[in-house]
């Protein structure tokens, strides 16, 4: 899709098993971060990254290779709505019953969330810990986007779908998804400089 | 440098950030999408089967497209021989019914037509008629 290497070709044979597999496993760490972002909880993010790997499979497995990654991000978008919308009804009643619930949340050190490193990263090891803690500011930074944002955001320069797509997957028209993007860009812009960090 | 280059370029920067933050993600995680990602493509042949079993029925509907008029003929000519075997039936029930109620309104008990003596007496008793009638 947009800019990704091979996509420029634009072929209408269907797609194989082998075509499927590589892409999902190209595009499944991914979705599980837009996911993890959205929803931050683990579990919930691998369950909503499943339920859209086998919708698209189902559904959409015999189309065309090149129609894979825009259906796959449309599939994925609807599904975390869908959480959103499940959310939004289970906190009606939550709220209901959890009012001395602490809410200094937002107020978490981003350096908490850092992952654990399974393997030793490369080079400087001093080095490697301040790029993981840039990487754990930004993404910290990004889950604090209004939904909207974070989602134009991610499709447009992660994803790397183009303005017309990124409007396609969210359902909204194309002066949305620029208007939304450079909000987040600009959001995120003031916030990494505000906490001393520079791309 | 405008503002579209500017929002761009730090988007770009981003973007090599979040694809170092997808190689750190957690050896369960990692697990979890190798494992849903060999159930999606399990699934993928449901998709097939059924454009299979969709395609039985087109094949199917083909040849009866092909062969309607042959079919609706002997659908007609079928139809046509149940009618006449329903009417002639009707027809006897009622030639039936007829002889039974003209048997139960006579003044003679219909159980006297198997007696053979009143038989022989009713056939004397026309002969005799016919003999005394006038020429």
């Amino acid at each position: 899709m947009g800019n990704n290497p091979g996509n420029g070709v634009r072929t209408s044979s269907l797609a194989s098993r082998s075509e499927l597999s590589d892409f999902l496993a190209g595009v499944e760490r991914r979705a599980f971060k837009q996911a993890l972002f959205a929803v931050r909880d683990e579990d919930t993010a691998l369950d909503i990254v499943q339920d859209t790997m086998l919708k698209l499979s189902e559904k959409y497995g015999g189309r065309p290779a090149n129609e894979l990654p825009l259906l796959f991000q449309r599939i994925l978008q609807n599904t975390i709505r869908d959480f959103y919308r499940r959310q939004k009804v289970r906190s009606t009643w939550t709220t209901l019953f959890s009012s001395f619930s602490s809410s200094d949340d937002d107020d978490s050190d981003p350096l908490d969330s850092l992952p654990t490193h399974e393997h030793s990263p490369l080079g400087n090891p001093h080095g490697s810990l301040e790029q993981s803690q840039v990487v754990a500011a930004i993404e910290k930074e990004i889950e604090k986007l209004p939904p909207r944002q974070r989602e134009a955001f991610l499709l447009r320069y992660w994803e790397e779908l183009d303005i017309a797509e990124t409007a396609i997957a969210m359902g909204c028209s194309e002066g949305s998804v620029k208007t939304h993007c450079s909000r987040a860009t600009h959001t995120l812009a003031v916030a990494l400089k505000a906490k001393g960090i520079e791309l | 440098m405008n503002k579209t280059t500017d929002e761009a370029d730090l988007a770009a920067r981003i973007r090599g950030m979040l694809d170092q933050g997808t190689a750190e993600i957690s050896q369960k995680a990692s697990l979890r999408l190798y494992e849903a990602r060999c159930d999606a493509l399990r699934h993928q042949g449901a998709a097939v089967a059924a454009l299979s079993l969709a395609g039985i029925g087109h094949t199917l509907g083909s040849s009866f497209h092909r062969h309607y008029r042959g079919i609706l003929a002997l659908v007609a000519l079928a139809v046509g021989a149940m009618g006449v075997q329903v009417w002639q039936n009707e027809q006897e029930a009622a030639a039936l019914a007829e002889i039974d109620s003209e048997l139960l309104g006579d003044e003679v008990p219909p159980s006297a037509y198997t007696d053979q003596g009143f038989l022989e007496w009713l056939q004397q008793i026309s002969e005799s008629d016919e003999e005394s009638l006038p020429e």
